[in-house]
């Protein structure tokens, strides 16, 4: 179910009613919120909900065994069990065609002519969400640093719960199921907050991503041949305001529907594009994905604690992987050597040149680099084949194309909504939404709430698919 | 914001989105002239492909473009024959997918009428027209979850009732309305007057307004006249009429019954149409090849004299004039 259709509003309405008007304990509310969450999955397609069932019973099985038992052998083979079965299923929806296409190519290089099966198989939404979700609980608790969720239901409800359950945030097993285990019921600023956020999300994703940013981005990089620098820049940053407005729109969305429910989750953006450099963009986009490279990926690999060379190798190969996490193809591979790259050269800069970030024209500035960068490894993550991404960047920097595509409409909307979007961001780093909403007087929230309600109506979705899902 | 969000900070902006809500479907509807309907989107399309697999041999499966759309009231076929035929026919979409998908993917054996609008017809399976009937509507439809029926459901019982739903004046169509000027090789979209009424079978009605007002008619004759005419694929409509007619002949060779039709034209495309598609290599060909019954407007008095009054899709009461003649040509056949 995808959260900018009618029928999810009606699933939530009914979820609502149930949970604070039904006469329902709290297991029985947990056992209804459950089930809300399987049929929310199951209404996409219901046999994939027997991966979410084996991703359940394994991670369970494991936690259990791996809280009670003190051999390391029996620990590390629960842990085993655990990683196999979920990077298994990673590997076999998402990587199998890209690992098959792969092997082809080189045994091709050895002069073995081999053609692979037709690998025609689905890619359960949210996969690598819940999948990693999951491992974060059993590998926590393999390393004592997490608590095993005191029931099955807790444990299933933290897999499935459906406002997060297909793009994230990823949540950690600490920050969310010891809220299952005592009653929960939303205070009405809570209640109304996670209304406004929901909005907030929703408008962003529809009205911005999809009806304004989309179909620019999609010209722009659907195009045949070189085109103009300005269509080519413009269609870049349409992509770099899409991808970043439907993703944060579905994490507001994900948190506002929590919130509804009395369940905080926790931020996955906080202004990113306003990041002065790379280390600090990846503490501001898709956080609970980059905290997890860092704790389960970057760290186990040593991570800066080694040597400076090895630091920038771990570096890199958690963003080489967290760009394949991504999606099974040589571009998303790119983008995470282009962020790693990136990481590596601020690491290096900041040792020999030191510029004062406090000054706002110095921050602006280096922000504008960053958000340059951004959008220069964006061309990767969009398009189709490492040809047309060369291609694209041809015609941003080497100006030999001619071809104009874009209207000048939507030059002119792409044009300023990502120099306000930029701005803004600049803005707000230091601050946060919920901040913001604090502050704000009642009555510019209270109309800027209602213009957000009414775009929404006039906005016409069609239910755009979120990018993220498919990751 | 000293006090925290409640019930009376939502109603309140509740009420200014219903404020701004109400002179905005005003001027929709009684400035511009929409006419609240069903939209014809790729949901309730598959609706109606999903119902062809219960269709009997006595059923009727509408394919082609626009005209057939418009032209064709499935309502006149039902009082007429007691079937109401489903109709499948995408305004701006071809049927060159969507044959092969009822051909392959189904075992209706019944009667297709199939139309021919030539510039959507006469397509290779990369024309834009064939793309986007099979991503749109075909694949769609294969590929549609339950939460899109839900949704879908859900989406009808407003629909009707309010026009600034109509796709052709969505917040992203709306943004081609802003007033800046079109650079030298690149034009904003058509703005797409208000033209249909669709109801919840499908059929499709010509506003009052397009009938009768000849702005409305002006700004549509633009917007055909803007799409260029040419033939892009002529060196193509060999592998095109095979394609056409292997799908044909293996409709026909488990017992279905198939009937080609050409609807009325008028203005430039009556002007056109002959010399981009010429009838004997076309239209001639596509029957011989296929071995089917057709009916040409021109070939019949009583569709020769019908005249579309934007030059390419009938009046409510020139559609029934059509439909009529079409049921009674069937008729004669045997076909129904």
């Amino acid at each position: 179910m995808l959260f900018n259709t009618l029928g999810f509003f009606v699933f939530l309405l009914i979820v609502l009613s149930l949970y604070y008007l039904a006469p329902l304990s709290w297991k029985q509310k947990k056992g209804m919120l459950l089930l809300a969450s399987y049929i929310f999955y199951g209404l996409w397609n219901p046999p994939l909900i027997l991966l979410l069932w084996i991703s359940t019973m394994v991670d369970w099985t494991a936690g259990n065994q791996l809280a009670k038992t003190n051999d390391v052998r029996k620990r590390r083979g629960w842990l085993f069990l655990s990683i196999v079965v979920n990077l298994g299923f990673l590997a076999f929806f998402k990587y199998g065609s890209f690992l098959l296409e792969n092997f082809q190519w080189v045994v091709g290089l050895i002069g073995i002519e081999y053609v692979p099966p037709k690998w025609d198989i689905l890619l359960p939404m949210g996969i690598s969400f819940y999948t990693f979700q999951t491992m974060s609980y059993t590998i926590d608790l393999y390393r004592r640093t997490g608590q095993p969720a005191k029931t099955f239901l807790d444990f299933a409800l933290y897999v499935t719960f459906f406002p997060q359950l297909v793009a994230g945030p990823i949540v950690r097993a600490g920050e969310l199921v010891p809220q299952f285990y005592e009653p929960k019921r939303a205070t009405q600023q809570q209640f109304f907050l996670g209304a406004l956020l929901l909005t907030i999300g929703l408008f962003q994703k529809t009205v911005f991503a999809d009806s304004i940013l989309s179909p620019v981005a999609d010209d722009i990089f659907g195009a045949r041949g070189l085109v103009l620098p300005l269509d080519a820049w413009i269609g870049v940053l349409a992509f770099s305001g899409q991808i970043f407005f439907d993703f944060a729109g579905y994490s507001l969305c994900a948190i506002g529907i929590a919130l509804l429910l009395g369940f905080v989750l926790p931020d996955n953006f906080r202004y990113p594009y306003g990041s002065i450099g790379f280390s600090d963009l990846w503490q501001r986009w898709h956080i609970s994905l980059s905290s997890w490279l860092r704790d389960y990926l970057y760290i186990s690999l040593g991570g800066n604690r080694i040597s400076i060379s090895r630091t920038y190798i771990n570096l890199m190969l958690t963003m080489l992987l967290g760009g394949l996490w991504h999606g099974a193809a040589w571009t998303f591979v790119i983008w995470g050597f282009l962020h790693g790259f990136y990481l590596v050269v601020e690491r290096l800069l900041k040792k020999i040149i030191s510029l004062n970030t406090k000054n706002t024209l110095t921050a602006l500035f280096l922000a504008l680099i960053t958000f340059t960068c951004v959008n220069i490894s964006w061309v990767f993550f969009r398009a189709e084949d490492f040809k047309s991404a060369m291609k694209l960047l041809g015609s941003m920097f080497f100006l030999h194309g001619t071809k104009a595509v874009l209207t000048t409409n939507h030059l002119v909307v792409v044009g300023l909504l990502m120099l306000c979007v930029f701005l803004g961001h600049f803005a707000m780093r230091r601050h946060s939404l919920t901040g913001l909403i604090e502050k704000s007087p009642l009555w510019v929230l209270v109309t800027a709430w209602g213009i957000m309600l009414f775009g929404l109506m006039i906005v016409q979705t069609s239910g755009q698919q979120f990018i993220y899902f498919q990751f | 914001m000293k006090q925290g969000l409640n019930f009376r900070h939502f109603l309140a902006a509740a009420g200014i989105a219903v404020g701004l809500l109400l002179p905005y479907e005003y001027y929709f509807r009684q400035i511009e002239g929409w006419v609240p309907g069903y939209d014809d989107n790729a949901e309730i399309w598959s609706h109606w492909r999903r119902k062809v697999d219960q269709l009997s041999d006595r059923d009727i499966v509408i394919l082609g473009s626009s005209r057939a759309h418009f032209d064709l009231n499935i309502h006149l076929f039902d009082s007429a024959t007691d079937r109401k035929p489903v109709m499948l026919a995408t305004p701006g979409g071809s049927p060159f997918h969507v044959l092969p998908d009822i051909v392959n993917n189904t075992e209706f054996k019944g009667l297709l009428i199939l139309s021919v609008s030539p510039g959507l017809f006469f397509t290779t399976a990369d024309g834009f027209s064939a793309i986007k009937t099979r991503q749109d509507r075909v694949e769609f439809a294969r590929t549609q979850t339950y939460a899109s029926r839900f949704s879908q459901w859900v989406y009808q019982g407003m629909d009707p009732h309010l026009a600034y739903l109509e796709p052709d004046i969505s917040f992203k169509a709306l943004i081609h309305r802003l007033p800046f000027p079109d650079r030298d090789s690149v034009r904003h979209e058509p703005i797409w007057p208000p033209f249909v009424s669709m109801d919840r079978y499908r059929n499709i009605r010509m506003i009052d307004a397009m009938e009768t007002d000849t702005s409305f008619q002006g700004r549509q004759t633009r917007i055909w006249d803007s799409f260029g005419w040419r033939n892009p694929y002529k060196d193509s409509i060999d592998v095109i009429l095979s394609h056409y007619a292997g799908h044909i002949a293996t409709f026909k060779a488990r017992g279905g019954r198939v009937v080609l039709l050409r609807p009325p034209v008028n203005g430039k495309y009556l002007e056109m149409e002959p010399q981009l598609y010429p009838r004997e290599q076309y239209w001639d060909e596509l029957l011989r090849r296929s071995e089917c019954k057709g009916h040409h407007f021109d070939d019949h008095p009583e569709t020769s004299s019908l005249q579309p009054p934007e030059w390419s899709h009938l009046t409510k009461r020139d559609a029934d004039i059509y439909t009529r003649a079409i049921i009674r040509f069937l008729k004669q056949e045997g076909l129904l």
